[in-house]
């Protein structure tokens, strides 16, 4: 099957909503970066050390891949429109969710005394890389929220915060499991 | 909205109740309807028959007591040459319907191409009236639930795109493709668009609202076919 349907050759695209917008509006700029951030969490899945959380936490990327694409969903859609209706927001569930995820894996962890630079294992520094595209993402959610509105964005921001948490967590929890050093920062 | 590729299975066994050609190349094919089985008119399902699963709109309204879907049987297509010869009473598997092809209270002109006039059908089955709806074909045999359309829909008007296509006596539609009319009849306005039909039909029309109907607000679902109408 073609996935290409030649739509967007004019610059713009269809929202959720329906509405035709050019392709670097706000909008599509921020569930475009969700959409390569769930693109880089699927290559920490990929690449994740073999051992016997690999399955675990497996399931737990693809279960925040599930969510992201919820939240592309949520941002490609105009406030106000009828299709508001048809959306999953966040949950408080989510976010409690993830914040278990980050409690778990720090008690296996060393206390953090110093700065660490990203990096390590690959899986960890992909982490690290998804951490601060999380924060992009972030930071798009209330751009668009100030300019245009964003539905659902209190919780939407309030779970990329904890995301991004998560994936710092993940990054040190990847080196621990696959022996590798914690790079430190002696600034 | 989540729709994690594998995660949705034809969970649901049902018997074939009919089918029914309504052209050289398509037919309807009637199931039984799983219990708890509620959609929304527009929605689609996978239907599942020996270890091959393909997805198909419903061309029926909720209400009904059977799911009606309306199949182009393709030579050598992996699913619709087996369910094309299937017999009545025999079992298939059906998944929980999903999609988002359904429709919203606004100004809508309705466009399809082929087998898309399945979700406008539920839409009509369901009691949508009073929308513009094209259906484009190549000739008029392929006009299938014309008649129910005719009935159901006010501004019901088949577009037939052959070219030679040879001038049927009291044929009332338009001749040309639905891009064509779309671009000769429809004044200028804010519509809702609901395009339906092969990628070709999609692409081209969608280019044209951007162009002819800025600030319209489109919905499509594609479909991809061995050749284009």
């Amino acid at each position: 099957m073609k996935i290409y349907t030649g739509t967007g050759d004019g610059g713009k695209t269809s929202l959720f909503s329906g509405e035709r917008l050019k392709k670097n509006s706000p909008r599509v700029e921020t569930y475009g970066e969700v959409d390569e951030l769930c693109s880089a969490i699927g290559i920490v899945a990929a690449v994740l050390p073999g051992c016997d959380k690999q399955e675990k936490l497996t399931d737990t990327l693809r279960r925040i891949q599930a969510d992201l694409f919820d939240i592309g969903a949520i941002l490609a859609t105009s406030p106000g429109s009828p299709e508001a209706d048809l959306l999953r927001p966040i949950s408080e569930e989510k976010i409690k969710w993830l914040e278990e995820n980050i409690d778990k894996i720090q008690a296996e962890l060393e206390e953090l005394h110093s700065f660490i630079l990203p990096g390590g294992h690959v899986s960890a520094a992909w982490a690290q890389l998804v951490r601060a595209i999380c924060r992009r993402v972030e930071r798009g959610i209330i751009t668009l929220e100030e300019s245009e509105g964003c539905l659902h964005s209190a919780l939407t921001i309030t779970y990329m915060n904890r995301l991004s948490d998560y994936f710092f967590v993940l990054a040190r929890y990847l080196n621990h499991l696959s022996g590798t050093a914690e790079i430190t920062w002696h600034g | 909205m989540a729709e994690i590729p594998g995660e949705r299975l034809p969970i649901h066994t049902v018997n074939v109740l009919r089918l029914t050609w309504l052209s050289d190349t398509v037919f309807e094919l009637v199931l039984g309807k799983p219990r708890n089985f509620t959609f929304h008119p527009g929605q689609k399902a996978l239907i599942e028959s020996g270890g091959i699963c393909r997805e198909y709109t419903l061309a029926s309204s909720a209400e009904e007591k059977e799911l009606a879907f309306c199949i182009r049987f393709i030579s050598k297509g992996a699913l619709s040459e087996k369910l094309a010869t299937i017999a009545v009473g025999d079992f298939v598997g059906i998944s929980d319907p999903y999609g988002f092809f359904v429709f919203r209270p606004g100004k809508a002109v309705f466009v399809a191409t082929g087998t898309g006039i399945a979700p406008f059908v539920a839409y009509a089955k369901s009691g949508v009236r009073g929308h513009l709806l094209l259906h484009g074909v190549r000739s008029e045999e392929e006009l299938y639930y014309r008649n129910l359309l005719q009935g159901a829909v006010e501004n019901y008007i088949p577009c037939l795109s052959e070219e030679n296509s040879h001038k049927e006596q009291n044929f009332t539609g338009f001749y040309g493709r639905v891009t064509e009319y779309l671009t000769m009849h429809l004044p200028g306005g804010r519509y809702d668009f609901y395009l339906c039909g092969n990628s070709a039909m999609i692409r081209d029309a969608t280019l044209l609202i951007d162009q002819k109907f800025p600030d319209c607000r489109v919905f499509s679902e594609s479909f991809f076919t061995a050749k284009t109408i």
